[in-house]
């Protein structure tokens, strides 16, 4: 009986401590030592911004540095004029975002839609040229990176393009965003149905 | 190498390429030394295309465009150079290039002309070029039946559609690119008019090509849901001998419909181009994860196969044929393949069967050599092998993953005509893996840490965001699938499962993970997964899935047989909870009926409904809605787009969850309508 007991009292500690581990933050859970600590070594070819400008890498670029890197890495998906082809168009369609026409598409473009300029180093660094993703040098991505927000009209002047000036950018959609309302509550419907 | 210099990685024209003979002669060397797999491609001396016979020279060039998958150690330095580029084993080929390297050679010949004029009409498939050479020749030849073509002159530029063969197999659709050639020269991807809204409509025109190529074959496959007699032509007793029943794995491949099937793929000028990823059953040929067998008699009258045979590795039946088709993305590295729903039974998709959708390829990644590193607002950023992973403890939950894209078609008209089509983007696996929960603790969360950005290791890096309080409440980290490792395609060897969550965040081949206070706002989750409303506005961060049903049988594109007994059956799930009930109306959704759930109804989770149906030779509007226990009640598509709007051809692309319909007509035949 009492070896019954102390069981019980130790599978209840032992459940206990693992729907601590399993969901409590902070309340000083099990650790159970896997794995190794990384060090800044480890983790220095990593890159994520934040639109703040906090992560991105050290590094500058010039607009007409980044218009060669684009017409040799990247014009022939994007377009000589960014107009799009195999890769994403990246310019225009400012305008045409507000629409309830379904037989005419929005233009969602770097130009139109994006509401970072953090967002467009981060994704060209991480996934860019498509073919050979993770080749370009952060200046080479902070330059092209550049020249797409000046062909877009967003950016001007000589000012090096770097961690705080992509930082600084006002893309022309950074209030296009509203966050989810959802769940929606429909009712079953009681209309009269009929082919569309 | 020390004469050579490539200015681009794609090998466009670009006048600061040179290199030498020499140098080529290195690296065609270095070539065949490092990719041995693909000797056999290079080693071709000439190849006859269509009657015309051309010289190595035009084949190599050819595989060393970049969209070929023969790795980066040729593509990178092999496709830049200038004027020639030369992959040969012997200094006499070398020489032959050299020699020839004039405005006769290569694709230059006259005889190559005829490849070219009918591959820019886009009614070929195959064409091998270098680009530079293909510059030369758009620039500096007439082209007759190209840009002089009156049906392409009249454009600013013309659209085609490029197959590459790859000479060493059989395999006829090694890779496909859309690409574009205008009348100033040089190749192109530029394919879209910047002032139309062409792209939507291509890719839907694309997708539904795709389908119509699948059923083209599926039609006439006796196995296949979709079998239609009419598309059979009869068997004729021969005299003095039984007739003998059709066995679609026998007889020979209906030519016809096969080649309407091509010719729908090769007529249209549109870029997305789509690739149904069937294999016909030819007689002796396998389908997809299928090893042929000759089919005795009587299997009652010789012994089976021996234990073992298989490597001690089951295939399926080599008469089931079904298989995910591909959405006709402009590349194969960046596009989706749906779910065959119709043929599933039960609520778990085979693996393999599992929908797919990357961004950059499906990595291969070995497990032994694999970390995930975690670190950002931690206290000890740390990172861990495979096996330190596995020795957690671990937890199992049988899921649905669905693609918030599931059904961007249907948003303004029925488009596609089957269900693989309309909801394929949907799958269940059991996932085993950690809890991210226990990963988070073990390195230590610190406070005001509201953000997690989990990372790929693949060729697209992929990012989403997390919310802590989710990773916290039900993420974990799966390495096991229904009963074994991942599938390459879901993630192999590690992949973020977000219960309820859209596909996107399920995050595959996962390395790193890192915490913030404030989400890192990828281009996934602001330009791409937003739901953009008519007001202008996109909704972000709609992560979870809604309640959503359908029937997959009957469904789109079958044919019921006569008036008489049938079973409706379809699928249910909700990211928010268990699905409370499904609804089934034959009548269009005037009157409704429960069907029976059958279990298990586990949380976020497919669940099978089934409905008893008698036919009776009328036209019928079948339909299913379901409520999950939250009390979210699937909405009609008008309830739904009053909610969303319509902002351009296929909405807001996301989250589509409606009600869907299919229409029976009084011949038997099933098709997807709108009706609400």
């Amino acid at each position: 009986m009492f070896t019954t007991t102390k069981l019980f009292l130790q599978v209840t500690a032992c459940g206990a401590l693992f729907a601590l581990n399993t969901y409590a933050v902070g309340a000083d859970p099990v650790r159970y030592g896997f794995g190794e600590p990384a060090s800044a070594h480890d983790l220095q070819d990593f890159v994520s911004s934040l639109p703040d400008g906090r992560d991105l890498p050290s590094g500058s670029g010039t607009i007409s540095r980044g218009k060669q890197v684009y017409d040799e890495k990247c014009a022939s998906c994007h377009g000589q004029k960014m107009e799009g082809g195999v890769g994403d168009r990246l310019l225009g369609g400012r305008g045409t975002l507000v629409n309830d026409d379904p037989k005419k598409a929005p233009v969602k473009t770097v130009e139109s839609y994006w509401p970072y300029a953090t967002t467009l180093f981060d994704y060209i660094k991480r996934a860019m040229p498509f073919y050979t993703p993770g080749s370009l040098t952060n200046d080479e991505v902070y330059s092209v990176t550049g020249y797409i927000l000046s062909e877009a009209n967003i950016l001007k002047g000589d000012e090096p393009i770097t961690a705080e000036s992509l930082a600084r950018v006002a893309m022309p959609n950074r209030d296009g965003f509203i966050l989810d309302h959802r769940p929606d509550h429909f009712k079953p419907a009681d209309k009269h149905p009929r082919l569309r | 190498m020390n004469n050579t210099h490539f200015m681009d990685a794609t090998g466009l024209p670009n006048p600061g390429h040179y290199s030498s003979a020499r140098d080529m002669a290195i690296l065609a060397r270095a070539i065949i030394y490092s990719d041995p797999a693909h000797y056999a491609l290079y080693a071709q001396k000439d190849f006859t295309w269509n009657g015309t016979s051309s010289p190595t020279a035009t084949c190599c060039r050819g595989a060393m465009m970049p969209w070929m998958r023969l790795g980066w150690p040729i593509t990178q330095a092999s496709v830049r150079l200038r004027k020639w580029v030369v992959l040969a084993r012997s200094r006499e080929t070398v020489s032959h290039w050299l020699e020839n390297a004039g405005e006769h050679g290569g694709m230059y010949s006259e005889g190559a002309i005829g490849l070219k004029v009918a591959w820019f009409k886009s009614s070929i498939k195959i064409m091998m070029f270098s680009a530079p050479n293909l510059k030369h020749f758009v620039s500096n030849r007439s082209m007759p039946g190209a840009v002089h073509d009156p049906e392409i002159a009249e454009r600013r530029s013309c659209h085609c559609n490029v197959r590459f063969y790859d000479f060493s197999s059989s395999k006829k659709d090694t890779v496909e690119f859309n690409g574009l050639i205008n009348k100033s020269g040089g190749m192109k991807m530029s394919i879209l008019d910047p002032n139309s809204d062409a792209k939507n409509k291509l890719k839907i025109a694309s997708l539904v090509e795709a389908e119509e190529a699948f059923l083209a074959k599926a039609r006439t496959n006796a196995n296949s849901v979709y079998f239609s007699q009419h598309h059979i032509e009869p068997v004729k007793p021969v005299k003095g001998e039984p007739a003998r029943s059709v066995d679609p794995l026998q007889r020979p491949q209906n030519r016809r419909h096969f080649l309407a099937s091509v010719a729908v793929l090769a007529s249209s000028s549109v870029a997305g181009r789509a690739i149904a990823q069937t294999t016909p059953s030819l007689e002796g040929k396998a389908p997809p994860g299928a090893v042929w067998r000759s089919v005795p008699e009587d299997a009652t009258k010789i012994p089976g196969t021996a234990i073992g045979e298989d490597g001690g590795y089951g295939t399926r039946s080599q008469f089931e044929t079904e298989v995910r088709w591909r959405f006709g993305t402009k590349t194969p590295l960046s596009s989706w393949s749906m779910t065959p729903l119709e043929h599933g039974v039960g609520i778990i998709t085979p693996s393999g069967l599992h929908f797919e959708r990357d961004h950059g390829g499906i990595a291969t990644i070995d497990p032994a050599t694999h970390k995930v590193f975690v670190h950002g607002m931690v206290k000890q950023p740390k990172k861990f092998s495979m096996l330190d992973v596995k020795r957690f403890p671990s937890i199992s939950r049988i899921l649905f993953i669905e693609c918030s894209g599931n059904g961007l078609t249907e948003w303004s008209k029925p488009t596609l005509k089957t269900v693989q089509g309309t909801h394929g983007l949907v799958s269940t696996s059991e996932w085993t893996g950690v809890p991210l929960s226990t990963i988070l603790n073990e390195v230590g969360v610190k406070s005001g840490a509201k953000w997690l950005l989990v990372e790929g290791g693949d060729a697209a890096v992929m990012t989403r965001s997390i919310p802590i309080d989710k990773a916290m409440k039900d993420c974990f980290l799966a390495y096991g699938q229904n009963g074994e490792a991942i599938r390459p395609e879901q993630g192999y060897p590690l992949r973020l499962i977000a219960p309820g969550y859209e596909g996107n965040t399920h995050i595959k081949w996962v390395r790193r993970i890192e915490l913030s206070d404030k989400p890192f706002m990828t281009r996934e989750e602001t330009s791409k997964y937003t739901d953009l409303l008519p007001s202008g506005k996109a909704v972000q961060f709609s992560l979870i899935m809604d309640a959503k049903s359908v029937i997959t049988r009957p469904s789109g594109e079958m044919t019921l047989s006569g008036p008489g007994f049938y079973e409706i059956t379809g699928l249910a799930w909700s990211g928010r909870g268990r699905i409370k009930r499904v609804d089934v109306s034959t009548d269009g959704g005037r009157t409704w009926k429960p069907a029976d759930l059958q279990g298990p109804i586990l949380p976020i989770c497919q669940t099978r409904f089934r409905f008893p149906w008698v036919w009776d030779g009328k036209e019928a509007i079948l339909q299913s809605r379901c409520v999950d226990e939250t009390g979210y009640v699937q909405p009609t598509l008008g309830q739904l787009i009053e909610v969303r709007g319509l902002n351009g051809p296929i909405g807001s692309i996301y989250h589509l969850n409606a009600i869907q319909s299919w229409k029976v007509d009084t011949e038997g035949r099933v098709s997807n309508v709108h009706y609400y």
